[in-house]
């Protein structure tokens, strides 16, 4: 251990000069945050450090990972009493202080002058996408590097293969049932499996080239990994549903499903929205939802004439919304395959619309919103109930429901954590009460109930009108 | 019957195409002063290397302190000295820095030797390694492989580069706190080599030559001179000779096996109207030499 400090030590000193600028960023990043959040909470993030936080992180691992660099025949430590597991535990170790460690006092001290509970178990998982994603892959990147400039250019090439692995399940996941992507679900895309293969693979790798220093082998491996993970996502993007029948839980969900349906309900009369609110023409129907069980969520994706169609719940029932490109003349036909997302509820809790911050302690959610309100801004710490971890992105599992009415523009992109905030916000707009069919009296009283979500099963179904004249239902801008 | 420290055993090394080491065996034995020396791209650097498991070899074995250059732990380091000409160092570190962080992994670390040494070689603390000459360099590196008083000390190329006056510190320094290592070095500078070194291998083409003790090398090497009376005849020259250079009334060549006696009637009995011998005993600048460029003319 005195040699793993000592060796610590040392690049500590090596590399004061951009552990002290990391530390300064990260510091006002969490004032940024304590700003955003506390002294103009309606602002939007739009902190640069959002992007340059985790270039430095990159470079200090990189950095702290050269220091010791494993190709080549010249460096002096190769011949020094230097055992490679003692190296490598201490630069695991100067990452987890300088990098995790730093990350987790900072989420501390921004949760903290929120006055918002620190649970140190949700401050590290919030941890595991940035490690997964980022931090291992750089470590893996720097062992097999001969330089910074070589890791530069790595970094380059792994980036643009990280793209295409990101980009391409959500530009192909449609192709199935044909036509063009219209909008990016990023619900689709779950990298459950890149999570555990990802480490197993980084760290195969990173041990293998500090015991072995095989680079030209390390290399090959690391460039095989990338290069396997782009079929690998796109399989299994394609599989999805085949990937969730394969976890019993979702497969024992699945089971009592079998009666879910989504079918036309014509006669209940159109949409109340007489005018389309983002200036797109729409073909709004409202729809029956038969055999969803209690306390379940549903939101659902199809396409339509190359264009999106989704579903989605309001004060005054389900609707399915036809994305058209203009307004037809006639219309008497629309089908589509939809893919149901059901989530179920994993918790509940009530706040109540205020002219004034309101603290919810069992929830531990902070909301604000100005009064005659139409919509209002909350913001929580990470919890495990609320996450979905993704890579740069956290989505939160959650949805505010108003009486019967579930509101926030769906489920998981009504509270989202981007760059790496610990805060997870909603930024919610309450429909005008005046324009729907059964008015509801909002007062600084009205309770909110906060349901936090879990992703249950998908499925897919098949919704078909034929033979209607369904002009009336068009909304125009 | 004395240790061998390093010890190879048909040890071949290949870099894709290009054998670098052929099947080469070798023993140093523990208390010598080895120079392995040849030409450029025979491959010493690659044994180096291979034996302090930089490099791992294709086939064959090669241990240093007894284990496995494959398996040489820390343990095993904390007894190697090594020192290369073009070695990385960390040139950010001061020389005091450097020397005080490499301390702790040694536990034979000497302060006393390390000080006389830095003394010796005239080296300031505070100064950064990148802001050293190459010889200081060098005496930063030697002193920082020598100051926990290893059993073995491998030095690759250690004076190129270096200025007469460096080079001569240089291996004062070494001799002086190198007492009673093995010392395995590799090195062009033959003339300087030849005053220490207590044996001597010769590689080339990856393939070791010969290795003895430098007595008998430089015993069996010496420059023949023949003046003749009568042309020299048409004969097959001896195996043993090398560079053989006729003209009418002279040959001059380098005998690799000599010995007084036999040599002498050799000569008699291909020249029988020799008028004059002459023989010279030659320093190994000349034996390598004549070795390397009968190699050569061989290839």
């Amino acid at each position: 251990m005195s040699e793993i400090l000592h060796i610590l030590r040392k690049d500590a000193r090596r590399l004061a000069a951009p552990l002290a600028l990391m530390i300064a960023l990260q510091a006002t990043f969490a004032v940024s945050e304590w700003q955003l959040y506390s002294v103009n909470p309606s602002s939007e993030s739009s902190s640069l450090l959002n992007v340059i936080l985790p270039f430095t992180w990159i470079f200090l691992i990189a950095a702290v990972v050269l220091q010791e660099k494993l190709p080549g025949t010249r460096q002096y430590w190769l011949t020094r009493p230097i055992s490679w597991y003692k190296l490598l535990a201490t630069k695991l170790l100067f990452v987890f202080l300088f990098v995790n460690l730093v990350l987790f006092i900072s989420d501390c001290v921004i949760l903290i002058s929120l006055h918002l509970p620190v649970v140190p178990i949700d401050l590290w998982l919030r941890q595991i996408p940035f490690t997964v994603m980022l931090f291992l892959p750089a470590f893996c990147l720097a062992a097999v590097s001969n330089g910074l400039g070589q890791f530069g250019l790595g970094l380059v090439i792994a980036a643009f293969g990280f793209v295409i692995v990101a980009l391409l399940p959500a530009l192909l996941w449609r192709s199935p049932h044909g036509g063009e992507v219209v909008s990016l679900d990023m619900a689709r895309f779950s990298p459950d499996w890149l999570f555990l293969l990802l480490p197993v693979l980084t760290l195969g790798i990173i041990t293998l080239q500090f015991a072995r220093r095989t680079t030209t082998l390390s290399r090959l491996l690391f460039l095989a990994a990338i290069l396997w993970l782009i079929p690998l996502t796109f399989f299994a993007s394609l599989s999805w549903s085949f990937l969730s029948k394969t976890q019993p839980e979702r497969r024992a969900f699945e089971k009592q499903l079998p009666g879910l349906r989504i079918l036309p309900d014509l006669e209940s009369g159109r949409h109340p929205d007489a005018v389309s609110p983002d200036g797109f023409v729409h073909l709004i129907l409202p729809v029956q939802i038969r055999g969803l069980p209690a306390e379940t969520y549903l939101e659902g994706y199809g396409i339509f004439q190359r264009r999106q169609v989704s579903l989605y719940k309001d004060l005054t029932g389900y609707w399915l919304r036809f994305d058209l490109e203009k307004a037809p003349n006639e219309i008497t036909e629309a089908s589509t395959r939809i893919d149901l997302h059901t989530f179920r509820v994993s918790n509940s809790q009530t706040i109540r619309l205020g002219s004034k911050e309101v603290f919810s302690p069992a929830a531990s959610i902070y909301c604000l919103s100005s009064w005659p309100t139409d919509g209002f801004r909350c913001w929580s710490g990470p919890r495990r109930d609320l996450r979905d971890y993704r890579a740069f992105v956290t989505f939160g599992n959650a949805i505010f429901t108003l009486n019967d009415m579930h509101f926030g523009g769906g489920i998981f992109e009504g509270g989202l954590t981007s760059g790496i905030s610990p805060i997870i916000s909603w930024k919610l707009l309450i429909p005008n009460p005046v324009n729907q069919k059964s008015p509801h009296v909002l007062t600084p009283e009205t309770p909110v109930q906060f349901v936090s979500v879990e992703r249950a099963a998908t499925v897919e179904r098949t919704f078909e009108v034929h033979n209607r004249d369904l002009s009336s239902y068009i909304v125009r801008p | 019957m004395t240790e061998s420290l390093i010890q190879c055993s048909q040890l071949t090394k290949k870099f894709r195409s290009l054998l670098a080491l052929d099947r080469l065996d070798l023993a140093v034995p523990e208390g010598s002063i080895y120079a392995l020396i040849g030409p450029n791209g025979a491959g010493k650097t690659t044994l180096i290397k291979t034996l302090v498991n930089i490099l791992h070899p294709n086939s064959g074995t090669a241990s240093i302190l007894g284990v496995d250059s494959r398996r040489l732990s820390p343990v095993e380091f904390a007894q190697l000295g090594y020192v290369s000409e073009n070695q990385e160092l960390p040139e950010w570190m001061t020389v005091g820095y450097f020397l005080s962080y490499l301390k702790p992994f040694y536990p034979t670390w000497d302060d006393s030797r390390g000080a006389e040494m830095l003394k010796h070689f005239n080296l300031p603390l505070d100064r950064k390694l990148s802001q050293l000459s190459r010889g200081m360099k060098m005496k930063a590196a030697l002193v920082s492989s020598l100051a926990y008083r290893p059993k073995l000390i491998i030095l690759d190329e250690p004076f190129s580069g270096l200025d007469p006056l460096v080079r001569d510190e240089f291996i004062e320094g070494l001799l002086e706190s190198a007492s009673g290592a093995t010392v395995f070095i590799s090195s062009h500078d033959l003339a300087e080599i030849e005053s220490f070194s207590s044996h001597i291998g010769y590689l080339d083409n990856g393939t070791l030559q010969f290795s003895e003790e430098a007595s008998t090398l430089t015993a069996r090497f010496r420059e023949i001179e023949i003046t003749l009376s009568e042309p020299a005849p048409q004969v097959n020259w001896p195996p043993s000779w090398l560079r053989v250079e006729v003209s009418p009334s002279m040959v001059r060549l380098v005998e690799t096996r000599f010995d007084d006696e036999q040599s002498g009637q050799q000569i008699r009995a291909l020249f029988p109207t020799a008028q004059n011998v002459s023989i010279k005993a030659m320093p190994l600048r000349d034996i390598f030499v004549a070795l390397a460029k009968s190699a050569r003319k061989a290839a």
